[in-house]
């Protein structure tokens, strides 16, 4: 077979390097059978990204190992977290009160395939049906780091469950991550996680999480993404909600690295709803790639994408929005909103809106804005004695602020603020 | 619900009809390098321009079908008549023309449009323009109406100056193949400071089966110019399909104002691919007017690029849709320069299990500060066969720049409908009157006056749902 350039980084040996120790054979197994299909499908498309030509995956020989450094500092926070892990290890696993009272399970895979191998096993297969492409395929056999979250039916938590998954770049093998979120019948909880890094040599960085929201269930999932400049990172998200079950996504890609993110969410059941919310900020040559879908199957399903960016320097932000309706989903809506705030003339930025009706009896909407910094807003705030850059910052901030309010954690909030802060700092 | 049938019927395509008139000089079946030379030769042309031909068509054979948009793989293209001439000659007054092509037209109604309002008209019979006529007042101010070939002829230099300036034959497939074959279409020129008083228009006719029209229409309105377009398209109905791929070019040049009205009603027959491309320079005008009402398959984004400050363009377009008609349209306004503005207004119906997709682009160039566009797209889909894809691409390379974009799809309202019915106003009655306010932004900006025949064709496919 003729390789393409794809599959030219990639040899099964690869598959050996991944395998959890003692993991079951059904896992080594799916890890092959996604590993054989990759040759024959394509990469995800995203319209407008052009990211075929990059690396996906780095290798250990690239560059020699150094020692792990965990600073006092990283340390520290994450000890705030439930379960957080460096690299392809976990180093904290601690649920909360409320969560080991209730029977949450919060683990990595390794302790999943120990303790609860039958009911992980159908979610972990199920990735492959959500999202049949290459780039799937690729995280799906090459998973160095897992983690599982299942909380059980009519369980509503108050506290948000905490993930902190850093890549580290003191190593030079990829890590490929997984997170499944299991949100049985019924059930009410926040997810929090961070994605960040650690050391500075460059490699290819993976994370795929899918939430499965069933009957009834509510769930709110966080994410501040701050994966450092030496990587090149791929997020996916993917989110099936059943029956009358809320899936909220609150985002903020705030990734120093190249970064290619993808939110998909699919409302398969009757009365269920989506609500995608992204903000990010892209500086220095950045580039950035963000596809926000939501596909409407369900009858009476509701969707709705917010999508707002701040461009600075010579970066470059793409959001797309997808919204689409098959058919069948009668009585269905789907609106979405873009903006994106131009803050240099070198920067650029793709604001594409799509709509994808195969159905009649539906509202759908798109609304795109590009442009300045609102002079008003500005005049506004200088009129009361606020300095201009100030005054310029504080703009920003409330163009990026729709999900700020939300956050259910002081801490990532507080981060978030801060991010938004130093990135703007540059300006 | 009303049956939607009642409201925009199916009925029989109007121009579906054919003469039987023989070409008097055809190239036959498929398509070859000697086919392009006895094109080329046939029309006496200069080396320069059999040399473009070749190169087109050496690049047509390398272009694959454009990446998106609806499936072309149903053309027969081996088996497709590239150029066929019917008349030996062009004529200038109505009653020479031949009886029987007379008689097509006749049935189309060009001839009444022109003696009411035209202030100059051309026909296009397969390949070749048959007629042409302007009134002499126009003759004398220096305009030139004349069609694509006899351009080259009489004007070389002015002709070759302009000619493929806008649109290259590696732009995409149909432009390559219309680079290599084409044929008629139309030139205008307006001088400086020439306001053009009524419109001129264009009629293209398809005839015989399996056909290729591929026309190639230039146009430059010179400096401080005021010039209006319009132009029409049929074909008959046969059960094998045919291609209609034109490629347009309009100059505007600064200060000047060009609008270029199509109506575009072919049978459900005909493939119909278009690129048309339009620039705009200092302080000029160029704005697109767009219905696409009929044809198999349709794909055609004509743009205006805004290449000089404070240059200004809009697109105002409707799009039906019906029973397996697939129409893939839309509008690219790329600002290259500072202090541009642009419009775009899309309307679409799907019905019947028709899909009708809008596909456009806005860019903002890294020198176009103070640059503004604004876009909107709605569409209704009436039915629960029918589709509908909104695909806007938006790209920025510039911070001193705003636009807006919005685009909505639904059925019918029935909170309209139902203020409508709760007046007592039965319900296809009610339905009519939403469709025709939804696409009354288009319908209010025809030539009502002077084109009938255009608003005749609108309301042909609107039948049903007019008061």
């Amino acid at each position: 077979m003729i390789k393409d350039k794809f599959m030219r980084q990639m040899t099964p040996t690869m598959i050996k390097d991944a395998v959890f120790e003692d993991e079951p054979e059904w896992m080594t197994e799916f890890r092959v059978n996604a590993f054989e299909q990759m040759a024959s499908l394509d990469l995800p498309k995203f319209d407008k990204m052009d990211y075929h030509a990059w690396r996906f995956i780095s290798h250990p020989s690239q560059h020699p190992a150094t020692k792990t450094e965990i600073t006092d500092a990283v340390q520290a926070e994450i000890d705030k977290y439930e379960i957080a892990t460096v690299g392809s290890r976990t180093v904290r696993s601690q649920p909360n009160d409320e969560m080991v009272d209730n029977d949450v399970i919060c683990c990595d895979f390794q302790s999943a395939f120990q303790n609860y191998p039958e009911l992980i096993k159908p979610y972990l297969m199920q990735n492959e049906q959500m999202q049949k492409d290459r780039l799937n395929c690729l995280e799906s056999s090459l998973t160095n780091n897992g983690i599982f979250i299942y909380v059980p039916q009519n369980v509503k938590l108050t506290m948000p469950i905490k993930v902190f998954m850093a890549e580290n770049n003191f190593k030079a093998a990829s890590t490929f991550s997984r997170v499944i979120v299991v949100a049985d019948e019924g059930s009410k909880f926040d997810v929090v996680q961070k994605l960040s890094s650690v050391g500075d040599q460059k490699k290819v960085t993976h994370v795929n999480i899918e939430v499965h929201a069933k009957a009834n269930s509510n769930v709110q999932f966080f994410s501040l993404d701050s994966i450092g400049a030496s990587n090149t990172a791929f997020v996916m998200r993917h989110a099936r909600v059943d029956k009358r079950a809320k899936m909220n996504w609150m985002i903020g890609s705030f990734n120093d690295s190249n970064t290619i993110s993808d939110i998909a969410t699919d409302l398969v059941g009757e009365g269920s709803s989506g609500n995608t919310r992204i903000v990010s900020i892209a500086n220095h040559s950045q580039q950035q790639g963000i596809n926000t879908r939501i596909t409407n199957y369900g009858r009476h399903s509701d969707g709705e994408i917010s999508q707002r960016g701040a461009i600075l320097d010579r970066a470059k932000i793409v959001f797309n929005g997808v919204g689409k309706v098959a058919h069948g989903a009668h009585g269905a809506n789907n609106q979405q909103e873009n903006s994106v705030l131009m803050l240099s003339d070198e920067a650029s930025g793709d604001a594409n809106p799509i709509l994808l009706i195969d159905e009649n009896d539906v509202i759908a909407g798109h609304k795109a804005s590009i442009g300045k910094i609102d002079e008003r807003q500005l005049y506004y705030l200088m009129s009361r004695g606020i300095k201009p850059e100030i005054a310029k910052k504080l703009v920003i901030r409330g163009f990026l602020g729709i999900i700020l309010s939300h956050i259910p954690s002081q801490s990532i909030k507080a981060q978030m603020i801060n991010i938004i802060e130093g990135k703007l700092a540059n300006d | 619900m009303t049956d939607i049938a009642e409201v925009l019927p199916d009925k029989d395509y109007e121009f579906g009809f054919h003469d039987d008139v023989k070409p008097v000089f055809s190239t036959g079946e498929g398509l070859n390098e000697d086919i392009i030379r006895q094109i080329s030769k046939e029309k006496n042309e200069p080396e320069w321009m059999l040399e473009y031909r070749l190169n087109s068509y050496h690049t047509y054979l390398k272009i694959e079908d454009p990446p998106f948009g609806p499936d072309l793989s149903g053309m027969d293209l081996d088996h497709m008549k590239y150029y066929q001439k019917s008349t030996d000659k062009k004529y200038r007054d109505w009653n020479d023309v031949p009886e029987k092509i007379k008689e097509t037209f006749d049935r189309i109604g060009v001839p009444e449009a022109e003696r009411k309002y035209l202030a100059g008209s051309s026909a296009q019979y397969e390949s070749e323009s048959v007629y042409h006529h302007m009134k002499d007042e126009l003759d004398k101010q220096g305009i030139i109406f004349t069609d694509t070939d006899t351009a080259l002829q009489k004007y070389p230099e002015l002709f070759k100056k302009w000619f493929g300036k806008l649109i290259k034959p590696t732009n995409n497939k149909f432009a390559a193949l219309n680079g290599a074959v084409w044929s008629g279409g139309t030139f205008i020129y307006v001088p400086k400071g020439v306001v053009v008083s009524a419109p001129i228009q264009t009629y293209f006719r398809i005839n015989a089966a399996n056909s290729g029209q591929f026309e190639r229409t230039l146009i430059i309105v010179d400096e401080h110019a005021h010039l209006e377009y319009v132009e029409g398209c049929t074909a008959p109905t046969y059960n094998s399909d045919s291609l209609h791929a034109a490629v347009v070019e309009v100059n505007v040049l600064p200060h000047a104002y060009c609008r270029y009205t199509t109506i575009q009603n072919w049978s459900n027959n005909v493939y119909s691919l278009e690129t048309k491309r339009a620039q705009a320079l200092e302080d000029a005008v160029m704005e697109w007017v767009d219905g696409n009402l009929g044809s198999k398959v349709t794909m055609k984004y004509p743009s205006v690029y805004l290449n000089g400050r404070g240059a200004k363009g809009t697109m105002l377009s409707i799009a039906v849709a019906g029973n397996n008609i697939k129409s893939d349209t839309g509008a690219q306004m790329i600002h290259n320069a500072p202090d541009t503005s642009s419009s775009i207004i899309s309307k679409s119906i799907a019905k019947d299990g028709g899909s009708v997709d809008y596909r456009g682009k806005v860019r903002f160039a890294k020198n176009s500060p103070g640059s503004h566009c604004h876009v909107e797209c709605d569409t209704i889909i009436m039915d629960d066969q029918s589709t509908s894809d909104t695909i806007p691409y938006n790209e920025i390379y510039n911070s001193d720049v705003s636009m807006e974009h919005e685009a909505k799809v639904s059925k019918i309202s029935e909170e309209q409908l139902y203020y409508l019915m709760s007046r007592g106003i039965t319900e296809q009655k009610a339905t009519e009157m939403i469709i025709m306010s939804f696409i009354e932004p288009f319908t209010k900006e025809l030539p009502m006056e002077y084109a009938v025949e255009l608003n005749r064709l609108i309301s042909f496919e609107m039948e049903g749902s007019i008061g």
